[in-house]
């Protein structure tokens, strides 16, 4: 009942019109009704992922979980531009990678507009480990009051760890844990990553995309390897 | 030609706004802030301090103690200039009647607006230094709190020392000769006599016989978000003991608090205030520039790939109108999804242009809008097509017209600085006004489209009804007959705490607006609006608009607007003429109770200054009560949608018919719905803060009027909201 009343509350306060209800009360139904998904959320759901279907699909696919997500959000290849490389999920939430390096996000709450780093930068361009610099400069972009965005600029460091080996939807990798600490100007963070022993190449990194968003953790489950003629 | 305000205002948004604001816990850490005194300034508990509070941040705050209640709206309006805007109630001032009879028991209801420059931070010039500030209380109002101050604040670890010299009201004690006597005799006098009020009362600034000094600490405890504060008052609160029935009493100077932090923008404080009372303080506080919630939830744009270097680049399709329609017709079903109405399409025979005219019914920022569209277009459009002109549509009008090649998304898509680049190569120019002969035009017309939306209010400064909030239930309901024409009609259905109607006001001027209250009053349903309207474009530059009916809920009649804007200037010049009869209040339909019908207008010039967001507006002409003059309107227009603005009318009334406030003035805030809402929306909310309505300097209330429907589509404009072009 209570869940009926907010709902009730929420569609007295947003109002309708003659476009369907509002989408404030499709929000907030939402919000309070998580039943009651929208359609296109479950599209998003659809049946179990697995490594067969990824790899019958053919499709370059990574999985996403920011840090408070309880659940992963898998992501197809969906644009290449430059070597900028675009996912989006059933929603049309989209990450841009370069190499295993995210230059952007959005709509997982707080825009990443774009990301600028120094060559050579292991992340980008795949490197043995033993070859990795001890350092990259990384530029983040961020939404600003202008046409150019709010960029901060990062001095990060790389420490390699432990080797290990991981588990990514039923595929085991070893590779060796490597800590990228970059300090800037106003803040400071931590970036994890999980490089191939033998190539560099990351498999699955914990990547700040800003001040607000925090962290996501993201893995590789099929790797763009080039676009489609 | 610029809003007003009457009695009744959407309120209750933006307080719920506010205090969604303030209870949402910033998802950035933020620093402690200066906090808030009882006057809603920066400051300790009844004195102020040098600090300011970080740039555009707003606080809206309540505070009681002995006979006093405030209510105060404050805002950062430019980084050093603080401002504020108060309703005091003082119960039992007393005072004398019009005969002459003294009531001991009378309450003062009073506005006054304070502001407060910043002339130095803390160690901006010499490490040791401390803040310092100049301050005026009471500037704009009838004088009850008039005082003016200097005061110097330094933070030494977790203490807040503040010390300051006050004029006026704030050298009730601990005083020394006023130092500005010895430069001219003249300043040893301070006039109290305030007249109507409302006037800038430069002839008391810093006079007086004496000058009174005050200061305080304040300590920001271990116990997180625990702070405690104690001042030395320079004010006597001599004026609220004079009543017989007074019951506050002062005992001491010294003002004792404690404050707690319960969120980030929430305060609660509670005082032992000048040794006989108990106080409290509950202050809000919220920034526009920080959204409440995360900006972007949901759907991102489309991804886009460049064209295969091979892809088959032929313009028959240009040429073959079914083929051109089957296209614009898939396309608007795109956009539509995307939130986008497709107005108009057409293509040049030879393929290599197009031009799509769209509404923006989702996104809060227009060149986000742009940019999806952009992007349902290189992914939609055939190869030939290299140039996008994408005309932004708003209320039936062509406004402008941004071209960007296609070739340059492709290049720019996805790559660092993008927002820039992209910029740097979008042409925008006037829109003109209609598509080309034989475009594809949308098939809508008739069109009816309807809203049913709660429209809470707030009432202010009402003689004997001071503050009411209560809820309307507004239908809406608009046939747009061919593009640019349409008809309106707006009933409203009074739900929640309506006042009764209070009668007739005793104006000396025709009531033009002091009998607002009357239109709001019981709960039969109005209509507020029922009119014909025909906006449209002279030229590229020039806009107009024709409407007729009830404009608005206290005058129908016929009015007639244009405006040239070009949009690569940052100002802009319109003209009004109108002639409206005054509506019964009870009636309607109704023009016979008052039998008052005027000619108004106005010349008006815009101006986007482009420092700190500032838009400044002046319109001249004849006001609703006939009184000729001119008002100046100065607001601070963030990108992404919040205003705050004030605004006042100098007529040739007088101020004795004006009656209290002296002239015409006031302060509005606009809040957009998106700020506190994780999706896309275009709702906006507004609240006016008018000192008092009254007759003088009122203008007519138009739904339509053409700056506000252009202005966001100028160069200056979509600059600011640009880098969403990629999100």
């Amino acid at each position: 009942m209570r869940r009926a009343l907010i709902a009730a509350a929420a569609l007295a306060l947003a109002g309708c019109s003659d476009g369907g209800f509002n989408p404030i009360v499709v929000a907030a139904v939402e919000e309070v009704l998580p039943g009651e998904r929208a359609p296109e959320a479950d599209a998003a759901q659809g049946a179990p992922i697995t490594r067969e279907a990824i790899t019958r699909a053919d499709v370059a696919t990574i999985r996403a979980r920011l840090i408070d997500d309880p659940r992963p959000t898998y992501l197809f290849a969906a644009s290449d531009n430059g070597g900028y490389v675009t996912f989006a999920s059933g929603i049309r939430q989209t990450i841009t990678l370069r190499g295993s390096w995210i230059t952007g996000s959005r709509g997982l709450g707080w825009d990443l507009l774009s990301a600028l780093s120094s060559r050579p930068d292991p992340l980008v361009q795949t490197i043995p480990p033993a070859q990795w610099p001890a350092s990259v400069e990384r530029s983040y972009e961020f939404p600003a009051f202008a046409p150019q965005g709010r960029i901060e600029t990062f001095e990060c460091r790389f420490a390699f760890g432990a080797i290990k080996e991981i588990v990514i939807l039923q595929v085991r990798y070893r590779g060796v844990e490597v800590t990228e600490t970059c300090e800037g100007e106003a803040r400071s963070f931590e970036n994890l990553h999980f490089a191939d022993a033998t190539t560099g190449f990351v498999w699955r990194s914990l990547q700040w995309l800003g001040p607000q968003q925090g962290m996501i953790d993201l893995e590789m489950i099929l790797p763009y390897t080039g676009r489609r003629s | 030609m610029a809003r007003r305000q009457n009695g009744a205002i959407g309120l209750g948004l933006i307080v719920a706004t506010s205090a969604a604001a303030a209870l949402a816990a910033p998802v950035a850490a933020e620093t402690v802030r200066p906090s808030l005194n009882l006057y809603g300034m920066t400051g300790l508990i009844d004195m102020p301090t040098a600090q300011d509070q970080p740039d555009a941040q707003i606080g809206l705050s309540y505070s009681y103690f002995g006979e006093t209640q405030r209510r105060n709206f404050s805002f950062q309006i430019l980084p050093r200039v603080a401002g504020a805007i108060r309703y005091s109630t003082i119960e039992n001032w007393g005072r004398r009647d019009e005969d002459g009879v003294y009531d001991p028991t009378y309450d003062l209801f009073d506005r006054s607006f304070d502001l407060q420059f910043t002339l130095a931070r803390e160690g901006e010039f010499f490490r040791w230094m401390p803040a310092v500030g100049v301050g005026f209380r009471d500037f704009l109002g009838t004088g009850v709190y008039s005082s003016e101050y200097l005061v110097a604040t330094k933070t030494i670890q977790d203490f807040t020392v503040t010390a300051g010299v006050g004029w006026g009201r704030l050298s009730g004690t601990n005083t020394v000769e006023n130092p500005f006597c010895s430069i001219s005799g003249s300043f040893c006098d301070r006039s109290n006599d305030f007249g109507e009020g409302g006037k800038v009362s430069f002839d008391t600034f810093f006079k007086g016989e004496n000058v009174g000094f005050f200061g305080g600490v304040e300590w920001r405890t271990p116990i997180e978000k625990l702070t405690l504060k104690a001042e030395y008052s320079s004010d006597t609160y001599t004026r609220e003991q004079q009543s017989p029935t007074s019951t506050f009493e002062p005992s001491s100077q010294f003002n004792f608090g404690a404050e707690y932090r319960i969120t980030p923008g929430i305060t609660f404080g509670g005082y032992y205030m000048y040794g006989t009372a108990v106080g409290f303080n509950l202050a809000i506080s919220g920034n526009p520039l920080r959204p409440l919630v995360p900006p972007d939830f949901g759907a991102g744009p489309l991804p886009i790939n460049a064209r295969a270097a091979d892809a088959p680049r032929g313009a028959g399709w240009a040429r073959n109108t079914p083929a051109r329609d089957q296209l614009a017709e898939a396309l608007a079903e795109v956009l539509r999804a995307e939130g986008m109405q497709l107005e108009g399409f057409s293509a040049a025979s030879d393929g290599r242009s197009v031009e799509v005219a769209l509404t923006n019914l989702r996104f809060q920022s227009d060149p986000k809008a742009i940019g999806r569209t952009a992007r349902v277009l290189a992914v939609g459009l055939p190869a030939s097509v290299e140039v996008f002109e994408i005309t932004a549509m708003q209320d039936g009008l062509r406004t402008s017209t941004i071209i960007v090649n296609r070739t340059d998304i492709e290049r720019e898509v996805d790559r660092p600085n993008a927002g820039e680049t992209s910029w740097e190569n979008t042409e925008i120019v006037g829109a003109t006004p209609s598509l080309p002969p034989g475009a594809w035009e949308r098939d809508a017309y008739p069109e009816f489209v309807w809203s049913i939306v709660p429209a809470p209010f707030l009432t202010l400064l009402t003689p004997g009804d001071p503050i009411r909030i209560g809820l309307n239930l507004d239908a809406t309901g608009t046939v747009n007959i061919l593009p640019g024409l349409s008809t309106t009609a707006t009933i409203s259905q009074p739900l929640l705490n309506i006042p009764n109607d209070p009668g007739p006001s005793t104006s000396n001027l025709p009531p033009v607006r002091s009998d607002s209250p009357r239109y709001y009053a019981d709960y039969d349903p109005k209509l507020p609006q029922l009119t014909v309207d025909y906006l449209f474009k002279l030229n590229e530059n020039t806009y107009g608009r024709v409407s007729a009916g009830l404009l608005e809920r206290m005058f129908g009649g016929v009015g007639a607007e244009v405006l040239w804007k070009p949009v690569d200037q940052s100002w802009g010049l319109g003209a009004d003429i109108n002639w409206v009869a005054q509506r019964d209040f009870d009636d309607p339909f109704g023009f016979d109770y008052y039998d008052y019908d005027v000619v108004t207008g106005f010349g008006s010039v815009y101006w986007d200054t482009g420092f700190y967001d500032l838009e400044a507006q002046v319109d001249a002409g004849r006001y609703l009560a006939g009184d000729w003059g001119g008002t100046v309107t100065v607001t601070r227009r963030f990108p992404n949608g919040w205003a705050v603005g004030g605004y006042f009318s100098l007529t040739d009334v007088t101020e004795e018919d004006f009656g209290e406030g002296s002239f015409d003035k006031g302060v509005f805030v606009e809040v957009p719905f998106r700020w506190t809402v994780p999706f896309e929306t275009r709702a906006n909310n507004e609240i006016g803060l008018q000192s008092v309505s009254r007759d003088g300097g009122a203008q007519l209330e138009i739904s339509n009027e053409l700056y506000p429907i252009v202005r966001n589509y100028d160069r200056n404009r979509l600059s600011r909201n640009w880098g969403s072009f990629w999100q």
